[in-house]
């Protein structure tokens, strides 16, 4: 039975704790309590007890063996070949006492081992019958039957008590509380282990504690109720989790969960109470699955291997054997790996076929972990912990490739229909059929799947079949073996689930690659493979997640190295390409200045810089929902004022190159047909989805949103509400690390007339969407944009500032080329007067720009009369003037 | 004889001298004990060592009995074994079954021999071993003297 652990530790009857009561744990109809007396002379008396039984065993083999010397000592000196005469034996000598004295003496040592082991209760034979309650009885007669928790307690946890009490006393606190308690299991191996996973320093945690020490009332130590209430919680714990002892894992839990301030402790250090109960859960699966090896190890030898059951009731099956895998042969043979967790799903499963003798179909995604249950199902098979209807059978799997492939018979169909006669006549088969989508549709003269119907309406045996939820919903729920089939659904296990499925396998990748995991990794495992990959499924993302980062770190070449969370960010950001990663210095630095750096290229549309800056920053610190693109923007204004060079910019500077853009031109897509081009179709991948999904991290550009298809438009609407869209090859694509950014044409006249008029951009914006934009687009899709922003259009200033910035590219050409080119403040005045057109924004300027100032220096650089060190001057009126250099 | 009179001085003081010396070293409570410990072995032995003796027993017995699956036979004695289920097979298959059954349970009681043997050896050694203990010791002593 599993007792809510959390559920047992929160309710703390300390509220209503009477004073002069004892507190300890029902149980079966016996009171647990901590009867052991703990002070300095107790303390000190059962330590030395324990010495003295332990030289008691040494002094005792020791007795013996010094005995056993002498008798060989006797015989070698004094009697020899005496030794085989019965006269010998018969007569008196100090010899033979030896000898038997010794026996004596060595028979001494198993029987306190034995004893020492027996004083030591064995919590696993404690029935839980009912369920464990924590009470204060008001006087010990009150029990009939009592038990001290303290011969429960390891040595550890003894230990742990002993040091609680010992810090108590050496601070004089009146009484020895949560706080000594949790202080002494710092002192102890487990806990140390624990905190080593959990990535914390016991520094960190000694010195606040001390802190916290000093405040409570002096006093002469005692070990009294609080204390005797908090080893009740422990042993409660340690009942309810089926440990054998109480460990001081346990003790530490109990003191963890009784004392807020160590709860707020651990919180500074990001260990939330549920990820503790997860690490203390990897503590105890480790003995679990030791001493669960070994119970089976045990009950497998009772399982035959060959294709014969006990009762040899059964038939020789060789086609059968030959097309089929033998599932509970493998698992006898230890090759299957043990199930952790799952239990309502096997729970289901069995519920399913006991109670119809019904085939199932488990359905789930694939690397959800359906193997695993039938390999857990082998298991239990052969520890015959099955129904009646699984008892003493065999658990073969079927391979359908080696049935359409086998000799023999004119087709696959009647191979697979002699296999299962095989099946029939053998009478300890069951049927494991992994992707049963596969058999229908399969066989040259009848569908298999139709065979395997008939064949299960006869009622001989069933099947346990698995398939992807994709294929059951096409083809196994209109197949004619659907109504044969139970559905049970298995889902991805859940986060706390996931992350024990991680602990338990995580000792066999440790072993291998000589790493050492933290908790910290698992978890970022289990967390980041479930929000940013997006193909396959939790447990199996999560575990190839650490198997591949064990190798990484591995790789390092240092020995015994540790596997941290950032190791396991760096794989998957590399292998996503989404920086998951926590922001460096760099990175930070970056972002903060996004603004400056975009200016360089970007002049004017401060609202505009300022958004996509932000929404940047929000993304990189995780302070934005999940479910959606990183930002959706629309920009607006009139042509060449800047928006599609603002897309550029930003994904130069943030990027790192301006190719991290990806860019679409709606007027291409302007008809319905031209959807299959973006997301795919007809068992194409689209040009769109296959970008974003190559690489989820990017800029994704809109030009001229107002041309595209409404269908179109609405497929958008998807992508700004939902972050994902389905392609033509049937994959989600996640659209939810991406900025969006759509241009738009549309208003353009009413911007500029009303920019003329003066009115503030904010008012355009508003008659914008209230009314300009109504025509162009619907209403819900504008709504979807987080920010619409309005380009205003460039004025004279800003065209200069332009021109400076193409002539400064002139410049570096002509830098390259070794030539000095410089342009006077007029001749660039008088170029952006030439360039300005509001209309066309600043690309007249970029013609002007070539004609006035790139064609007159191509001509001047041909006629050869220009050399390095040389400087061009371009005046007013479009004058070049060339400064020879000074000779050298 | 002098050297057996030696060897014989030699094992009683090294016996005491062991002895004296644990003892000495020890608290009064601890010591009493260790002395209780020592006192209550046979106790022990006869009590809840022979308890725990019959657990194995019982244990190692049913352990057996599982692995022979005489039930199991005995439950199936006339399913016909390889499914064959024409008469002669029958026949053949009850005929096997009873042999086995026979033959497992032959084998139970060859192992509930040894069993049984183990027991008595448990409770009978101690025992003899003391008193040839005592034997030589006491007779050594008469003899020296």
């Amino acid at each position: 039975m599993s007792l809510d652990v959390t559920d047992l530790i929160l309710k703390n009857p300390s509220a209503d704790r009477d004073e002069g009561g004892i507190p300890g744990v029902l149980v079966d109809g016996s009171f647990w309590h901590w009867q052991r007396a703990v002070d300095e002379v107790s303390i000190g008396q059962h330590q030395a007890l324990q010495s003295a039984r332990k030289f008691e065993r040494y002094a005792a083999g020791a007795f013996g063996l010094m005995l056993f010397g002498l008798f060989a000592l006797g015989v070698a000196l004094v009697h020899q070949a005496e030794i085989i005469t019965l006269d010998f034996w018969t007569e008196p000598s100090w010899t033979a006492a030896a000898l038997f004295l010794s026996v004596l003496a060595w028979l001494f040592v198993p029987y306190r081992l034995v004893n020492d082991k027996r004083l030591q209760q064995n919590l696993k034979r404690v029935g839980l019958e009912t369920t464990p309650e924590l009470t204060t009885i008001p006087s010990l007669a009150a029990v009939e039957r009592r038990h001290d928790i303290a011969e429960a307690a390891d040595d550890d946890a003894v230990k742990a008590v002993e040091e609680a009490y010992r810090l108590a006393v050496k601070s004089t606190h009146a009484e020895v509380g949560a706080l000594h308690i949790f202080a002494g299991t710092l002192a102890t191996t487990p806990v140390q282990i624990l905190f080593a996973r959990l990535g914390i320093f016991l520094d960190d945690v000694r010195d606040p504690l001390r802190r916290r020490l000093s405040t409570l009332p002096q006093g002469t130590a005692v070990f009294g109720s609080q204390a005797h209430e908090l080893m009740a919680q422990a042993f409660a714990r340690a009942l309810s989790t089926r440990r054998s002892t109480l460990s001081a894992l346990d003790i530490f839990a109990a003191a963890f969960a009784a004392e807020p301030f160590l709860t707020d402790l651990f919180a500074s250090k990001g260990i939330t109470p549920e990820e503790l109960e997860n690490a203390l859960a990897w503590m105890r699966i480790s003995d679990d699955l030791r001493e669960r090896y070994f119970a089976f190890r045990k009950a497998a030898a009772y399982k035959p291997t060959s294709n014969m059951n006990r009762s040899m009731t059964a038939v020789a099956t060789p086609f059968l054997d030959s097309v089929s895998y033998d599932l509970t042969r493998s698992a006898v043979q230890g090759q299957t790996g043990l199930l952790v967790g799952r239990e309502t799903e096997m729970a289901n499963i069995l519920r399913a076929i006991e109670g119809g003798d019904q085939s199932v179909v488990l359905v789930g995604q694939p690397g959800v972990g359906k193997e695993a249950l039938i390999d857990g199902l082998a298991d239990l098979m052969v520890e015959e912990l099955v129904p009646e209807v699984l008892q003493d059978k065999r658990l073969l799997k079927l391979s359908v490739p080696h049935i359409v492939s086998a000799e023999g018979g004119t087709g696959a169909d009647e191979r697979f229909l002699f296999a299962l006669n095989q099946v029939a006549r053998s009478g300890n088969v069951i049927l494991v059929i992994e992707n049963i989508h596969e058999l229908i549709g399969q066989g040259s003269g009848i569908d298999l799947a139709s065979i395997l119907a008939g064949e299960l309406s006869r009622g001989y045996t069933f099947v346990i079949a698995t398939t992807t939820p994709q294929a059951y919903t096409e083809i196994v729920e209109r197949s004619v073996i659907a109504p044969k089939l139970q559905k049970i659904l298995i889902e991805e296990p859940g986060r706390n689930e996931a992350i024990r499925v991680l602990e338990a396998k995580v000792g066999g990748i440790e072993a291998k690659h000589k790493v050492i995991f933290t908790y910290g990794a698992l978890a970022a495992a289990v967390d980041l493979s479930s929000r940013y990959m997006h193909d396959g499924a939790l447990p199996e993302k999560a575990i190839e997640v650490i198997k591949e980062v064990a190798l990484v770190v591995a790789k390092r070449g240092q020995a015994n190295a540790w596997v941290k969370k950032e190791d396991v960010a760096t794989l998957i950001s590399e292998r996503t390409r989404i920086p998951v990663t926590e922001v460096s210095q760099g990175d930070a630095e970056k972002l903060l200045h996004l603004e400056e750096r975009v200016h360089e290229r970007v002049i004017g549309q401060e609202p505009a810089v300022k958004a996509v800056a932000s929404a940047l920053r929000r993304a990189r610190t995780e302070l934005r929902s999940g479910k959606r693109p990183i930002a959706n923007f629309l920009f607006l204004g009139p042509t060449g004022v800047g928006k599609t060079e603002l897309a550029k910019a930003t994904a130069e500077v943030y990027f790192g190159n301006e190719q991290a853009m990806v860019r679409f031109d709606m007027s291409e897509y302007q008809d319905q047909n031209s959807i299959t081009r973006l997301i795919g179709g007809n068992g194409q991948a689209g040009l769109m989805t296959e970008a974003v999904r190559k690489n989820p991290f990017c800029l994704l550009l809109l030009d001229e949103l107002e041309k595209a298809h409404p269908d179109i438009l609405n497929l958008f609407l998807q992508v700004m509400d939902d972050g994902r869209l389905t392609d033509g090859l049937g994959r989600t694509v996640d659209f939810t690390n991406i900025i969006l950014i759509a241009t738009s044409n549309a208003g353009t006249s009413f911007i500029q007339d009303q920019v003329s008029a003066g009115t503030s951009l904010i008012a355009i914006k508003e008659e914008l969407l209230e009314r300009e934009l109504r025509t162009t687009y619907r209403p819900e899709f504008l709504n979807r944009f987080d920010d619409v922003i309005v380009f205003a259009p460039l004025t004279r200033e800003d065209v200069v500032a332009i021109a400076y910035l193409l002539i400064v590219k002139v410049v570096e050409r002509l830098k390259a080329k070794g030539i000095e080119f410089t342009v006077t403040d007029a001749a660039i005045h008088e170029l952006a007067e030439q360039g300005y057109d509001p209309k066309f924004g600043a690309r007249p300027l970029r013609r002007v720009i070539q004609e006035k100032v790139e064609n007159p220096l191509a001509d001047y650089l041909l006629k050869g009369q220009v050399g390095r060190r040389d400087t061009l001057i371009f005046d007013q009126g479009g004058e070049i003037t060339l400064q020879k250099a000074v000779e050298l | 004889m002098v050297v057996n009179n030696v060897h014989g001085l030699l094992v009683k003081t090294a016996a005491i001298s062991y002895l004296l010396l644990y003892c000495l070293g020890m608290q009064p409570a601890i010591f009493k004990d260790v002395l209780l410990d020592i006192v209550m072995f046979p106790v022990w032995w006869y009590s809840r060592g022979l308890l725990l003796m019959l657990q194995w027993c019982v244990d190692t017995l049913k352990g057996y009995a599982k692995y022979m699956a005489i039930a199991v036979w005995i439950k199936n004695i006339f399913v016909p074994m390889f499914g064959q289920s024409d008469w002669q097979s029958r026949l053949i298959s009850v005929f096997m079954r009873s042999v086995q059954i026979v033959g497992r349970s032959l084998g139970l009681v060859v192992i509930a021999g040894g069993v049984a043997l183990a027991l008595l050896v448990y409770i009978a050694a101690p025992i003899l071993i003391a008193l040839q203990a005592a034997y030589h010791v006491i007779g050594s002593l008469l003899y020296v003297s």
